[in-house]
């Protein structure tokens, strides 16, 4: 009561349309998520991909692939990324099995390309690949890509907000337009309400069954841009799970034109 | 009431001894001659609930199928020595009769004579009716495209476009890049990665067979012949990848539940299996459900004596050492004996064979029931001493023994027949036969007990000898423990406290072993081949079976168990009939191939400027399989790698040379045209033939499939089909085992096999041990309630109960010890045979008061200690079971017997004060 009693004292004499104003110069100040406001799904994505998909990356990272039986197989390799994940470059490096063999993934992965280092040919892998599984991992190739084909081929709306692990999260629904090429019905990305970044994916198979989630986890700032240190894959019917890991990653980095070309898997 | 019943007992044992002597006599002959009825039942079904919908899915499968029981002959060896052998014991697995006969050891032709004529009226059927180790050759030399996929068929169709050799590289190569090098999903799954070694093998049988006939003009025309087959045709064997392996399936005339069958079916084909190998230098041996359980029987019917017999022993050397005499300890395990007898011929009357969890109840009522004589024993040598008379002596003791002999008894059955509010039927029996058993030793022992110290009596005089000289064994030093712990209760409770804090904080790392291998005796051979089985052909013997109504589900189940990870293979109708829809759109294909390969010519000569041609192809074939392999590498497909590793090597194995490899270092770039022209002569010519007959566009229907797979897959009465699912790895790994079953119900619930049943009796016990030892702590509370009618007393009597409890379990986390299928069973049981101690003590010290604390604990405390130890030693017998889930079982129970001992002794002296 006697705080009421004070404002009003206080906002005798001063004209009505300047507190207005001043009031809505504030309001326009504070952050969207501050004020309350509903943000909007199409804008959220586009922070999304603009976080996920940094212009040029290179990193040398770990895969471990644990079956549903607990077999354990791990591969390291060095990954290069460029156009923002439209092109992406990854060498095997170990085991020395496979050491030297590449792939080569255009076009928001519309095209891979396969190098075999004991025989030195690249192949074309046939269009269908993209929805398979890469390199018998919990990731398909789609998964492997840029988030950019978000954009133009699924349609996005606000889900709701709920915890995850203590954590608020907004939900933010993709689903593929009519013509996309994807193997998903669904895919649900729970941004943390802190500063919009996904740390966890849920997909969905095109029967709507819960297939598996990708977890982002041990987040650090990396040259400015968010980083995923670890990458888990947990596929929920088959119970196995991929984890991917960055053992360094730089986001300083060119790569020269034509640098993503098939012609230069051999070199 | 009670006493008055016993003084009566012990009258009547004191002046009719005779009369009572007959009586238990004729008793015995005739719960001896119901117990021989009982026999041994390891296997699984009987231990689920009878009224699961999963057991009743599977006595409907045995009942209408004949490949429900599968035993696998694994053979190991020379590859041309395997087929010969697979080749040659067949027929005589269908006659096993007739060898057993001649060649049987005696033990097997003595369960053969004893089964036949048992059998005789329900007419004679063979022991096994059918035997697989080839796939149904002609049906799919006349059938064999209308089976394969459609898409498969495109990639693949060029295959069968020209049978001459240079133009058949040329499509063999085209066809394996558009099949898998273009595109991993053709590993995707087991089924495919499947296909794809087999695809491989027929590489390597085409690549022998050149390479044979380039560098020996010798049989050229059967390696040309074997290499067009190779490539149609496939290997028609159960052979695995590296070709080291062959599997025989014999499939039997009786079921797993069958028992009368083990030792001259299992047994003697045992025996058959091992003299053919030994006779063709080869190795080989039995696996597969039944063989397992079959292996189970005899670990636990032998445990089942020798631990019996070894308790016993231990039983009575614990007798003599503590009572330091001969006869009454003698005595005492003639009582224990008769009343061993009494309750298994009762058992026999409540369950006709026991189980996993009954096997051993003869060791465990050994262990109970020796308490009784101990007690009766104990009490009659002190009143003795005394100077009693031994009438008044008998009379006396029943009186002041009985009613605590009757409660324990009463308490620990209790905690037995808790178990029958069990979902699983095996806990249920357990508690039924060990619940039932110990009221009758008890009724035995009231009966038996003091008849046979009459009769030493009466013999004793009868031989004139003086009456026995009995010492003061009373415990003096237990007394003077509990007096101390008495007068100082508050330092006494306070150690008891923190030990109890100690341990118990390690109570929440007590862990389940879930591994059933771990249960099962070491070295079983039908374990161990299961395990190579898994290595070699990335599939487990273990089976699951399902059955669909029409082919219409049948190809729906199958398509979707293909899709399965933890499926290694499908064996199904479906192989053999495509749904219409599928046959009516490849039949097209299939006239056009049939059509194309009839007008092509064969024994085309290769020309001199083709030559390079030749080998370039050659090259390109050794890259497809390079790039295959490191996709399957990359891919976790071994069976895959492993296979392209004999074509064409493996840089982590550079001993190991590629035979493709091989053939192209030998050519050198140098293709001798003559021996390639005569070897293209007979290999175009048998080519063209096998395929022309393969693409018989004809639409297959049930009629047209042979006996062989109609019996296989079709049921009795043509109503329903059989689908059959071997999982990829060992299922007795709990991890696996949850993935499979879980893959297996995503298909259908009505499921039926090891696997499924070995999980949900998992989930079954776990419940009903939760569920037991909650009953079990209420039901004794209540049955202590109503024999001490006062609420204290039975909570004083809880109290080593509950101190002891804590201290087995935190001591088995500290150490280590994981909770089992079997031992989790000891736990609602501790709390039954645990009490006693509590109860004895409490009632001796309500009838003689406060200030004979240390005169109790000393004469009952004996007592105590010792029926704790025999039970102990008892248990702890198990623990050289060769069957492991027993010992473990006994370990338990042996920590948890002692653990309430120590707390009786420790605890109740600190707390009886306060009454």
């Amino acid at each position: 009561m006697k705080t009421n009693c004070i404002n009003r004292e206080k906002l005798v004499g001063i004209p009505l349309g300047r507190i207005i104003l001043l009031l809505f110069f504030v309001w326009a100040a504070i952050p969207g998520q501050l004020q309350g406001a509903e943000p909007d799904a199409a804008a959220l994505l586009d922070h999304v991909i603009f976080t996920m998909n940094p212009e040029n990356v290179k990193a040398i990272m770990t895969q471990t692939i644990t079956s549903s039986s607990g077999d354990e197989r791990t591969f390291r390799y060095e990954s290069e990324s460029g156009g923002a994940g439209e092109f992406s470059l990854m060498r095997y490096l170990e085991p020395s099995r496979v050491k030297g063999n590449a792939l080569l993934l255009t076009d928001f992965t519309d095209n891979i390309w396969s190098y075999n280092a004991r025989t030195n040919r690249v192949r074309r892998l046939a269009s269908n690949a993209k929805k398979m599984k890469f390199e018998g991992s919990d990731f398909t190739y789609e998964d492997m890509g840029s988030a950019k084909v978000w954009k133009e081929d699924f349609t996005v709306s606000m889900g709701e907000k709920d915890r995850l692990q203590s954590e608020l999260c907004q939900q933010l629904i993709l689903q593929p337009k009519a013509r996309a090429n994807s193997s998903y019905s669904k895919i649900i990305l729970w941004l943390r309400e802190t500063d919009h970044f996904p740390i966890q994916l849920d997909y969905y198979d095109k029967n709507e069954t819960f297939l598996k989630s990708l977890y982002l986890e041990d987040i650090r700032l990396v040259e400015g841009v968010l980083t995923p240190f670890t990458m888990r894959m947990h596929h929920h019917l088959e119970n196995s799970e991929t984890v991917m890991g960055y053992e360094s990653v730089t986001y300083d980095v060119n790569f020269p034109k034509n640098y993503f070309r098939e012609g230069n898997l051999k070199k | 009431m009670r006493e008055k019943f016993l003084r009566t007992i012990g009258k009547i044992a004191a002046e009719h001894t005779w009369k009572l002597s007959g009586l238990i006599l004729m008793l015995t002959i005739f719960f001896g001659a119901m117990a021989g009825q009982l026999k041994m039942n390891m296997n699984l079904t009987g231990l689920l609930p009878q009224d699961d919908p999963m057991v009743e899915e599977f006595n409907k499968i045995y009942h209408h199928f004949d490949g429900a029981n599968t035993v696998f002959i694994v053979v190991k060896g020379d590859t041309k020595k395997m087929i010969a052998y697979a080749e040659r014991i067949s027929p005589i697995i269908l006659e096993l009769e007739s060898w057993i006969e001649s060649n049987g050891s005696e033990q097997v032709k003595e369960s053969h004579f004893k089964l036949q004529s048992s059998a005789a009226e329900k007419g004679r059927k063979a022991y096994y009716q059918r035997v697989d180790y080839k796939q149904a050759v002609d049906f799919i030399k006349n059938h064999g495209l209308m089976l394969i996929p459609e898409e498969e068929l495109t990639n693949i169709e060029e295959l069968f476009y020209d049978s001459n050799l240079l133009p058949f590289l040329i499509n063999l190569n085209n066809s394996l890049e558009k099949e898998y090098i273009q595109s991993n999903i053709k590993l995707s799954t087991m089924q495919k990665e499947r296909n794809a070694v087999a695809f491989l093998d027929g590489i390597e049988s085409f690549t022998e067979a050149l390479q044979q006939s380039l560098v020996s003009e010798k049989d050229f025309e059967d390696n040309a012949i074997a290499a067009a087959d190779a490539i149609t045709l496939g290997s028609p064997y159960l052979m695995s990848p590296d070709r080291s392996m062959l599997l025989v399936m014999a499939t039997p005339n009786f079921n797993i539940m069958n028992m009368d069958y083990y030792t001259p079916a299992i047994t003697g084909l045992e025996e058959l299996v091992k003299s053919l190998a030994s006779d063709m230098e080869l190795e080989a041996g039995l696996t597969g459900s039944i063989v397992l359980s079959r292996d189970e029987m005899a670990a636990s019917t032998e445990d089942s004596m020798t631990l019996t017999l070894l308790a016993l022993l231990a039983v009575f050397i614990m007798f003599v050492i503590t009572f330091r005499m001969l006869s009454a300890p003698l005595l005492a395990i003639i009582n224990l004996i008769i009343g061993i007898v009494w309750a298994m011929g009762v058992s026999w009357f409540l369950v006709d064979s026991l189980n996993m969890f009954t096997a051993m109840m003869a060791v465990i009522l050994v262990g109970l029931g020796i308490d009784f004589s101990i007690h009766i024993i104990s009490v009659y040598s002190e009143l003795l001493l005394k100077g009693e008379s031994p009438h008044d002596a008998i009379i006396n003791t029943l009186e002041k023994v009985g009613t605590g002999i009757i409660t324990g008894a009463i308490t620990t059955a209790m905690a037995f027949l808790t178990l029958l509010i069990a979902r699983s039927a095996g806990i249920k029996e357990f508690g039924l036969v060990n619940g039932v058993g110990l009221i009758v030793i008890m009724m035995a022992t009231l009966l038996t007990m003091p008849t046979l110290l009459m009769l030493r009596e009466k013999y004793r005089l009868w031989r004139g000898k003086e009456q026995n000289r009995y010492r003061d064994l009373s415990f003096q030093s237990v007394g003077a423990l509990s007096l101390w712990i008495h007068s100082h209760r508050k330092f006494s409770f306070l150690f008891i406290v923190l030990i109890t804090l100690g341990l118990g904080a390690f109570i929440p790392s007590l862990t389940m072993d879930y591994n059933y291998l771990n249960m099962e005796p070491k070295g079983l051979e039908s374990i161990l081949l299961n395990e190579e089985i898994i290595e070699k052909f990335n599939m487990s013997s273990d089976m699951t079976m399902m059955t669909a109504s029409s082919l219409a589900e049948n190809a729906a189940l199958t398509e979707a168990a293909k899709k399965k990870s933890s499926i290694s293979f499908v064996e199904s109708i479906s192989d053999y009939i495509p749904d219409e829809k599928s046959q009516e759109k490849r039949r097209e294909k299939v006239s056009v191939l049939r059509e194309k390969m009839a007008s092509a010519q064969t024994g085309a000569e290769m020309k001199p400027n083709e030559r390079i041609l030749f080998w370039d192809e050659l090259i390109r074939l050794e890259a497809n399989i390079i790039e295959l392999q490191d996709m399957a590498f990359l891919g976790g497909q071994d069976m895959v790698d492993e296979k392209a590793s004999r074509l064409v090597g493996n840089p982590d194995r550079p001993e190991l040379q590629g035979i493709l490899t091989a053939l192209i270092a030998s050519l050198e770039g140098d293709i001798p045209l003559k021996k390639i022209n005569a070897f293209n002569k007979v290999f175009s010519e048998h080519y063209r033939k096998n395929v022309i007959k393969m693409a018989n566009p004809e639409t297959i229907s049930l009629e047209m499939l042979p006996e062989i797979i109609h019996d296989k897959y079709i049921s009795e009465d043509d109503k329903s089909y059989l689908l059959t699912l071997y999982p990829k790895g060992n299922v007795w790994h709990f991890d696996y085992l949850e993935a499979f079953t879980n893959d297996v119900l995503d298909i259908s619930h009505s499921i039926v096999g090891t696997p499924p049943m070995f999980y949900f009796l998992l989930k079954i016990i776990g419940e009903d041990g939760k569920r037991a030892l909650f009953f079990t702590i209420l039901v004794v509370f209540l049955t202590l309630l109503i024999d001490f009618r006062s609420l204290r007393f039975a909570l004083f009597a809880m109290m080593p109960l509950f101190f002891g409890f804590i201290w087995m379990t935190g001591f088995m986390a500290l150490t280590g010890i994981q909770l089992t299928l079997l031992n989790i069973i000891a736990l609602p049981l501790i709390v039954g045979i645990g009490i006693d101690d509590g109860v004895h003590i409490i009632h001796r010290y309500r009838l003689e008061g406060e200030a004979a604390i240390g005169s109790v604990f000393a004469s009952t405390g004996k007592a105590v200690i010792i029926t704790s130890f025999t039970t102990m030693l008892s248990f702890g017998s198990l623990v050289f079971a060769t069957y492991r889930g027993f010992g473990s079982m006994g370990l338990a129970l042996f920590i948890g017997v002692g653990m309430c001992l120590l707390a009786s002794l420790i605890v109740l002296p600190a707390l009886l004060k306060r009454v």
